[in-house]
């Protein structure tokens, strides 16, 4: 029984053979010797890499690498199948990533002290979002994008985890002043203003770079993950209250402000108002998922390329298309799986700001996923941001993989201290 | 503050995600089960049309089997042919990508693209059965007759119907000014524009007065309703008086005199009929036209318009007599008055017309048949007879003339009437035996004036090349 149970969760290295056998049936001009080649190393490397892990780090969680490894190969089997370049280079990221991933498992000690200089993480978070705005360039609308050689860099994606260390030892080394009700103002209970002060400065900041970029996606997730990690550092309902006003308050001025913004809400409201202009993106998203059904088109027979930049935002109305409900339900599930796993981790976590750092990572990673899955199916308006470990990208797909080697050597390094 | 406080609110933020997480998959299994229809046939996507261009399109065949439309691969794009051009346009219609369907093209889709959204509900396992050219669609239609009408209009607007008598099968559906389906989205925008309506099926959805054709249905109301009785004759001088100065004539202001039913027929006579109208009063013709299934809404495989009747309880005195003569505000299809010949040919049953006769898939194999079925009994079989053996005399000695054929017996009735866009239309309908079949037929001729010396002779046309290639 042991055996299966580790065995079986080694089954997604078969997805790339079986992609590859009906590529072949479907097409078989996609098959050659390189497509071949790079299927073949992934198996592989889909089955050598949670191994590695295991053996590289005691005691670490033993399910998370191997459901990654499931995305991954979702990611490599959908890009082969919807734009053959982003294929090879989206391989590239995840063989990068999972290096990336092991460099940090090997450092995690000397990653981890950085935790004790929290505000100079969040100073380079807001450095590292702002320099968008002097060296970046606009692709697709948003301002999100540093051009170095060869490579195009979302710096948000990165400074993800420095503004999540910050949060971390912020909220930990200060909880208790947080949680200090000095000022009782009607129902809420708030501390003096100037511990609250850098909380409120870095979120603001990111905020509104983040509005001003027209990375709405980011601001979103960047808010949630504030919310989130303040209310399980300090069970202070008043800082949700707080967050919910500031929330309002800033959609409000947003949506008055700024043009992207309203026509975002606007195609939220009603798409059908202007489905073959500005909805068409959303409008075709509903009817990829529509026509897929319960089961799905089957592999190669949906019409994804109906979807404007499909392999991004919408690789998941893609995969609705072609695997239908079930196939959805499936990457659902895993990062269900993903997540509630990671917060097992932190659950098991002793020192605190590991436990807010890993649950962080976490929460980051499903609300991320939340997000781009509720715009893609119209439950929120659409912001472009990454599905983790699907989407093409190659700051997403890196800076997840440096986000799960954190998470992992914390959970060896916790285990093993016990 | 201690670990288990944070433990407690990590689980809070959990309980959130999971119920987050549930609405995501509800809305999601929302669009995916509950909606998926809705968005498949939504104009807007694409996809099922694309999927109808990837398989070849089935043939549309006549009742002999012979190629009215077909798709053809010509290596990169795939042509739709249509043989016969412009003389099936309206009945079969067209189809294309930029302008969608029409006629059997459209009403008869799912068969002819193969696409079948059952089977699409099966997901992946829908490839194993997916065909790669869609089902062939028998028409009732018989190209020699349809040709044969066609020419007999020559250059005329109008329409001609040619019913097979017993079963409703239309074996002519005939429109014009017609227009060129192979060609059809290339002059699309001036099709679509031009004042003559080439697309338009005048057949089914054409809007006449019926003038004087109509009045086999008065005759048999009149009887019905026992204003009349069959040798009951009647004083017919030169006018009808409605009173305030205002006549009804006779067409070519005859005087008939003392005469019955049959030779009101025969003759036409408005006089006789705008009386027979009078006497039955609005309630007596609202109870004609709805036995007569006028204002029954004819469902079948192909789009038919109703009839606009009069609002029978708002006519005065000579209104009523014009709805006797078929004037008035009353409009019917040329498929409608085809319909009310066949019932006194066919002991009072009015057969559902219907075009398509069978669909076979690419192998042959017999998908679905035909069945005729009766639309209404629309009187009794008595007085069908009497009222069809006046029509054949019309034929034989009265304004009906032009339409005999020798060796066959035909039975109609002419019809010219007054319309407010110039000169009358001309109407003849009638019944006729060729050979083992007993047609039905209805030919309108727009504003070309009487129906005995212009309509009749188009069915004897008809007629003569029909019994010739039987």
């Amino acid at each position: 029984m042991y055996y299966l149970k580790n065995r079986i969760l080694l089954l997604q290295a078969c997805l790339p053979v079986l992609a590859m056998a009906l590529f072949y049936l479907k097409d078989a001009s996609a098959v050659n010797n390189v497509n071949l080649s790079i299927m073949a190393v992934s198996c592989v490397i889909f089955v050598v890499v949670p191994m590695m892990a295991k053996k590289f780090l005691k005691n670490t969680d033993e399910y998370i690498l191997p459901l990654i490894c499931f995305l991954c190969s979702i990611s490599l089997i959908m890009m082969l199948r919807l734009k053959v370049s982003l294929f090879y280079a989206q391989f590239r990221w995840i063989v990068i990533g999972m290096v990336l991933m092991f460099i940090t498992i090997k450092f995690a000690d000397k990653l981890l002290q950085l935790l004790d200089y929290p505000y100079i993480l969040g100073l380079c978070a807001i450095i590292i979002i702002g320099s968008v705005i002097i060296f970046g360039t606009e692709i697709g609308g948003g301002l999100n994008w540093i051009i170095i050689g060869p490579f195009q860099i979302q710096p948000a994606e990165f400074s993800k985890l420095l503004i999540l260390g910050f949060l971390a030892t912020y909220l930990q080394e200060n909880k208790n002043m947080l949680n200090l009700p000095n000022r009782h103002w009607i129902f809420l209970y708030l501390p003096p203003l100037r511990f609250l002060a850098p909380l409120v400065m870095i979120w603001g900041i990111a905020l509104l770079i983040f509005v001003y970029q027209r990375n709405l996606g980011f601001a979103l997730l960047f808010f949630g993950m504030a919310v989130m990690m303040t209310y399980a550092a300090t069970s202070n309902k008043s800082y949700i209250f707080l967050a919910a006003v500031f929330f309002i308050l800033a959609s409000i001025f947003s949506y008055m402000m700024f043009g992207h913004v309203r026509v975002r809400v606007e195609i939220w409201l009603n798409p059908w108002a202007d489905p073959m202009g500005k909805a068409y993106q959303i409008v075709q998203s509903l009817f990829a998922l529509g026509y897929g059904g319960f089961f799905g088109t089957g592999f190669f027979h949906g019409s994804p390329e109906l979807i404007p930049i499909v392999y991004t935002d919408f690789i998941f109305s893609a995969i609705g298309e072609e695997f239908g409900f079930i196939g959805v339900i499936s990457v659902i599930m895993a990062y269900l799986l993903i997540f509630f796993r990671s917060a097992k981790i932190a659950f098991a976590c002793v020192n605190e700001k590991y436990k807010l750092l890993s649950f962080g990572i976490a929460g980051t990673m499903l609300l991320q996923a939340f997000i781009i899955l509720a715009g893609d199916t119209k439950l929120i308006p659409l912001t472009g941001i990454t599905l983790p470990f699907i989407s093409y990208g190659g700051s997403s797909m890196l800076s997840e993989f440096i986000a799960i080697g954190l998470l992992l050597a914390i959970n060896a390094r916790e285990k093993n201290r016990a | 503050m201690r670990n288990n406080d944070i433990n407690r609110n990590m689980f809070r933020i959990v309980r959130v995600f999971i119920i987050l997480f549930i609405i995501l998959i509800g809305n999601l299994s929302y669009i995916q089960i509950v909606k998926s229809e809705w968005y498949d046939s939504n104009p807007l996507n694409p996809r099922i049309a694309n999927k109808e261009n990837s398989t070849l399109r089935g043939d549309i065949l006549d009742c002999n089997g012979k190629k009215i439309a077909y798709s053809e691969n010509t290596g990169k794009i795939v042509k739709r042919i249509y043989p016969y051009g412009m003389v099936f346009a309206q009945a079969v219609g067209y189809t294309g990508t930029s302008i969608g369907n029409s006629g059997i093209e459209q009403g008869e889709n799912a068969n002819l693209s193969g696409v079948n959204m059952l089977l699409h509900q099966l997901g992946p396992l829908e490839q194993l059965f997916a065909a790669d050219k869609g089902n062939n669609v028998k028409l009732t239609l018989d190209a020699i007759v349809q040709k044969a009408a066609w020419d007999a209009m020559g250059n005329k607007r109008g329409a001609v119907v040619v019913l097979d008598t017993n079963t409703g099968a239309i074996l002519a559906m005939v429109s014009k000014p017609s227009f060129d389906p192979n060609s059809a989205a290339k002059n699309w925008e001036s099709l679509r524009v031009d004042k003559l309506s080439p697309l338009l099926n005048r057949v089914t959805q054409g809007m006449y007065p019926p003038g004087s054709s109509i009045k086999p249905m008065m005759a048999d109301a009149a009887l019905q309703q026992n204003v009349i009785t069959s040798d009951e004759k009647i004083e017919c001088g030169p006018y009808y008086d409605l009173g305030n100065n205002q006549k009804i004539y006779e067409a070519d202001n005859a005087v008939y005199g003392n005469i019955d039913l049959e030779e009101g027929i025969i003759h036409s006579s408005n006089v006789m009929f705008a009386g027979l109208a009078v006497k039955m009063g609005e309630a007596g013709l609202k109870k004609a036209f709805d036995r007569f299934g006028f204002n029954d809404g004819l469902q079948t495989d192909f789009a038919v318009e109703s009839a606009h009747l009069p609002d029978f309880s708002k006519l005065n005195k000579g209104e009523i007599a014009q709805v006797g003569i078929g004037q008035a505000n009353l409009l019917v299809s040329p498929l409608q008055m085809a319909m009310l010949a066949e019932s006194f040919g066919n002991q009072g049953k009015m057969m559902k017309p219907y075009l398509v006769e069978e669909v076979t898939s690419p192998n042959g194999g017999v998908l679905q048949k035909a069945s005729p079925s009766v639309f209404k009994e629309v009187t009794t079989p008595d007085r069908a007879d009497l009222i069809e053996s006046y029509m054949k005399n019309e034929v034989l000695r009265g304004t009906g003339r032009n339409a005999a054929v020798k060796g066959t017996v035909v039975a109609g009735k002419t019809g010219t009437a007054e319309n407010s866009l110039g000169a009358d239309h001309a109407w003849f309908i009638g019944t006729a035996q060729v050979g083992n079949k007993k047609i039905s037929f209805a030919v309108i001729l727009e504003n070309s004036g009487f129906g005995g010396s212009e309509a009749a002779p188009v069915i004897k046309d008809i007629i003569t090349t029909m019994l010739k290639e039987d």
